[in-house]
């Protein structure tokens, strides 16, 4: 049961297309048209709405403009295809009844666009469970005077709310802490890199105790004349076969024991 | 339709049919097959991180990276220290440019990680470098970034993916549209030569392009897509079992990188 968000970033929109159509050949989905829904939360209550509806094989784009009347400020808006109606208002995130692969996973296109250029991926956006945490490497930062760079943190849990969390990006090297941000859970936090004093080798470690999420690096040059947008792995995909939850759990452990706690 | 006649139906595209294959060895590492591309409009970086010293283990450790042309013919191999817990950017372009032999504007390089975590061996995995590489096309202020997706091969240079039975069909989410101009890149990570049907497919069911070819092992192959009468989409067939494609999508002098 995946949705599909609408990206927010410094001068840019977002746009995601949805697509009514498989991955591939073999694993087996709905062939028939499908709704598609708006889901935001208030902070209070999980509110969703129909679009409109998606036909077998077709695609449809969806720009911020589209929903900006139908959600409030600052609200993540979440769209997602369906066979099920949605409940209007709701405590929990409603559950889809939606087409889900694995060999790849069903996604669609999440694009952030400027008034020059656009940059995607891939993506498709699951509820992080309410006590998961954050450990990510990254190394995507690009210095120039025309650059700059941000974290976008990407989160839906079940339950409505904003949740504020401390996000702390530290220097792996020294494990010294470089600066330290605020992120909301269902949101998509847009955080700058800019200002935390990293050198061209330092290499950044991000850590979230309380909240999970996708953390997506975005760099744009001259106002959003280039664009760059991709996501770390998490810590599981250093290693393949054997115990790979077992390898991120010690390496979290690990990271999280060295990276100390700052009140 | 039950979940037993779901399974049964399934069968026949799972069964001894896994993604990637464990090396033989079980001190093999394992890495993705990257793309790089190097000419006069193309540079290509690479993100080196010391997995080791990730993983708490102290010391002085290395990495081999092994370059091959887009034949899957490997032409150069070199160890690289590696700088702990510091960013080391791998600019590719000046590499292949000091060895003085780049047989081809693209091809692929394989990071092997020479020292394996003591503290992964309770869980019988095997370190893969899935990384990330960046590229700048002509005066670009700006590098596009896009992660490793497969693990690909392992350090005896064997290619690790399966292969399907049955012809699959990979069908890429994603609208290609009339005013811009696609690359798609696709590898082929399995031991043998693979059957391929590229297919551009327009949404009114019009076929725009087709083209029929065989992949070698490691090869790599460039479909360049150009003005497109209608948005279309991209349908790829062969026995891999996901024959996720690179794409570089461009529009004038701008580019965007992803993986299917």
């Amino acid at each position: 049961m995946s949705y599909f968000p609408l990206l927010k970033a410094p001068y840019c929109y977002g746009q995601t297309t949805l697509y009514n159509f498989s991955p591939n050949n073999w694993e087996s989905v709905f062939r028939g048209s499908q709704t598609i829904n708006l889901s935001y939360t208030d902070g209070d209550f999980w509110y969703s709405a129909v679009l409109g509806e998606l036909a077998y094989g077709d695609f449809q784009v969806i720009k911020y403009k589209d929903v900006r009347n139908l959600v409030p400020d600052n609200a993540l808006p979440l769209l997602s295809l369906t066979q099920n109606k949605l409940e209007k208002i709701s405590k929990e995130l409603p559950q889809l009844v939606s087409n889900q692969t694995n060999v790849p996973d069903f996604r669609s296109t999440l694009s952030l666009v400027s008034q020059h250029t656009a940059t995607s991926y891939q993506g498709e956006l699951n509820p992080f469970p309410p006590k998961a945490s954050l450990l990510t490497f990254s190394p995507f930062l690009q210095f120039s005077d025309e650059v700059e760079n941000f974290l976008l943190l990407l989160n839906i849990e079940k339950k409505a709310g904003n949740r504020k969390v401390r996000v702390e990006i530290f220097d792996a090297a020294t494990k010294k802490i470089k600066c330290e941000k605020t992120a909301f859970s269902n949101s998509i936090t847009s955080i700058s890199l800019d200002d935390c004093g990293l050198a061209k080798n330092d290499l950044p470690v991000v850590i979230c105790r309380e909240m999970s999420g996708i953390p997506l690096y975005f760099s744009c040059a001259n106002q959003g004349k280039f664009l760059s947008l991709e996501h770390t792995h998490p810590p599981a995909s250093l290693v393949v076969h054997g115990d790979r939850f077992g390898a991120q759990k010690h390496l979290k452990n690990y990271w999280f024991s060295q990276l100390k706690h700052h009140e | 339709m039950s979940n037993l006649l779901k399974k049964i139906k399934k069968s026949p595209w799972v069964l001894g049919q896994r993604l990637t294959k464990k090396p033989r060895n079980s001190q093999s590492v394992v890495s993705d097959l990257f793309v790089w591309r190097c000419n006069k409009d193309w540079s290509t970086y690479f993100e080196l991180l010391d997995l080791a010293s990730l993983f708490g283990e102290k010391g002085q450790h290395q990495v081999d990276i092994v370059f091959f042309d887009n034949n899957g013919d490997k032409f150069h191999q070199q160890s690289i220290e590696l700088s702990g817990l510091y960013r080391q950017v791998l600019d590719i372009s000046k590499f292949l440019a000091t060895i003085n032999h780049q047989p081809s504007d693209y091809g692929t390089f394989c990071v092997f990680h020479k020292q394996i975590p003591n503290s992964l061996l309770n869980f019988k995995s095997f370190i893969t470098e899935r990384g990330y590489v960046s590229y700048r096309y002509k005066n670009s202020p700006l590098s596009s970034y896009v992660h490793g997706n497969l693990d690909a091969i392992d350090d005896t240079l064997m290619p690790l993916s399966g292969s399907s039975f049955l012809n699959r069909e990979y069908y890429l989410q994603y609208v290609l549209e009339i005013n811009k101009n696609y690359e798609f890149f696709l590898i082929n990570p399995n031991s043998k030569s693979k059957k391929i049907t590229f297919k551009i497919i327009g949404f009114n069911n019009i076929i725009q392009i087709k083209k029929n070819l065989t992949l070698e092992p490691r090869q790599l192959y460039s479909l360049p897509v150009k003005e497109l009468s209608s948005p279309s989409r991209l349908v790829i067939k062969s026995k891999m079992i996901m024959a996720r494609p690179l794409v570089f999508s461009f529009e004038n002098d701008n580019f965007d990188v992803f993986h299917g």
